[in-house]
Formats: C-alpha cells, structure tokens, sequence
C-alpha cells in the first residue's frame, strides 16, 4: 500500500466516524440518542485508526 | 425501542434493503431497524453507513445521527407528521445532491507539547495560522462547485482543515477533479476528497 493510499483510508474513516457520530438529522426531546459520552467514542475511535495505520505501516 | 436510520421522500421511493424496515406518512417515509444500536465500533460505523448510502436513491435522504432510538412506529409517525414541513424542506434542499468531504493533512507533524514552553505556543499559534491560509487557498475553489458547503479550520491536530461539500450529483467528478488538481499544486499538506457520503453535514443536524 502507497503513503497516498493509506492516507486516503485512513482518511476515509476518520470521515465516518465524524459524519455518523457527528452529522445527521439530531432533535433533540423527541429522538434519543444512545451513544453514551459520543466525543470520547470519537476520540477514541480516531486514535484506533491512528494506530491500525502505524501498525500497517510498520509492516509495510 | 427501535433505532432510526433516514427520513426519505415517501413519493420518490421503491425498494430498501431488507435489514430495515419502514413507516410512511403523508409524503414521508422513515427507515428503522428494531432494537438499540450496537456500540460504535469501525465495523459497525461502516455497516450502518453502508445502510444508509442504499437508502440514498437518486432522490436522497436525511440520515440520523448515529445510535438515535426512539420507543415504537408510533411515537417516529408522530414525528414525522410534527415535523412535516421542516423535513420536507431539509429534504428539498440534499434532493439530487450528495455530500463530498476534503482534508488537507499536514505533511509535517505538530511540534510535540512535550517540547514545551513559549516555543511551543508559539509553533502552534504559526500552525494554526498557516491552517487558515491552506482552508482560505483551497476551500473556496472547492466550495463554489458546491451548492452549500462547511469549512472547519484545525478541526484535529494532523489536519489543516477540514470541508464538506453539498452537490450536483452531476458536479461530483468536477469536484473530485479539482480536489486532485489542488492536491498536485500543494506543498504543505496532502488534500483527500472522501465520498459520496450521504448529506450528513446539510440535514439541519450539526455540521460533520
């Protein structure tokens, strides 16, 4: 796998994570949200992806 | 409990897959799963995304945030027939239309906080000011293909900013083209064009 096309799965992810977590249809009152502390699953999410790219690229 | 996934256009809509099912009212149509959703891992994120982008059609839908529950078919009609006029507005707006995101990843990575100090604040307020110059440079070129847009500079500390682009099903290689243009043309970072993703940052839900 190239830098670029890591880059671009890598980025591809991080996009997810901040359009399903972060972007959508919210009302709130009427539309509960389950996802308890959703920053920290970001967060945390973000930095898996860091880290499964770190691993493929020491592999690599 | 039953999760919800998209609000459609009830007039514009044929088939969807079967892992969802649906509600209509008047000329909306929700789509929802029974039960709570399952913690937020990658595989999961991926699976309910690719839920939705088939639920998108030609015509488009409005997704829900991730993990939004409500109680039964009855209280989503409910819903649906309150909030009526606002959907069908939201959803005049995204028809036709898919959302593309760019990223400019800076080639050189953030001095460390460990390094500390004066040196420290100062490389990042230069960071963050050059994180300006590239959003300012690239996001306008990019945003004036699109017919709304969202800008976000530094979002994270690997990114000099961070777009989201609402457009033209028919201006989507137009964007991607110029998406890689720009990315040859540019030094500092590497700018990536990601999607088409369904409308998640133009729903009237809070940006991406």
């Amino acid at each position: 796998v190239t830098d670029a096309a890591l880059a671009r799965r890598d980025v591809t992810l991080v996009d997810l994570v901040d359009r399903l977590l972060g972007g959508g249809v919210v009302i709130s009152g009427e539309i509960t949200l389950a996802v308890a502390d959703v920053d920290l699953v970001r967060v945390s999410l973000r930095a898996l992806i860091a880290s499964v790219d770190a691993v493929a690229e020491a592999g690599g | 409990m039953i999760s919800v996934y998209a609000i459609g256009d009830a007039r514009r809509r044929e088939a969807h897959p079967s892992v969802v099912e649906c509600v209509r009212e008047g000329d909306l149509i929700a789509f929802f799963a029974a039960g709570r959703p399952r913690d937020p891992d990658v595989r999961e994120l991926r699976r309910h995304e690719a839920v939705v982008s088939s639920l998108m059609g030609d015509a488009g839908v409005l997704p829900m945030r991730f993990g939004s529950v409500m109680q039964d078919e009855r209280e989503l009609r409910a819903l649906l027939r309150a909030r009526r006029d606002e959907f069908a507005r939201s959803l005049a707006r995204v028809r036709g239309r898919v959302e593309l995101g760019a990223r400019a990843l800076w080639r050189e990575p953030a001095l460390d906080a460990l390094s500390g100090g004066g040196a420290f604040m100062r490389a990042r307020l230069d960071r963050y000011r050059a994180a300006r110059r590239v959003a300012d440079e690239i996001h306008p070129l990019l945003a004036e293909l699109a017919a709304d847009s969202v800008c976000r500079v530094a979002p994270t500390d690997d990114a000099a900013f961070a777009g989201a682009y609402l457009v033209e099903r028919t201006r989507v290689g137009g964007l991607k083209q110029r998406s890689a243009r720009l990315r040859g043309e540019l030094t500092n970072v590497d700018l990536v064009c990601t999607g088409p993703w369904p409308p998640y940052s133009f729903s009237g839900g809070g940006g991406a």
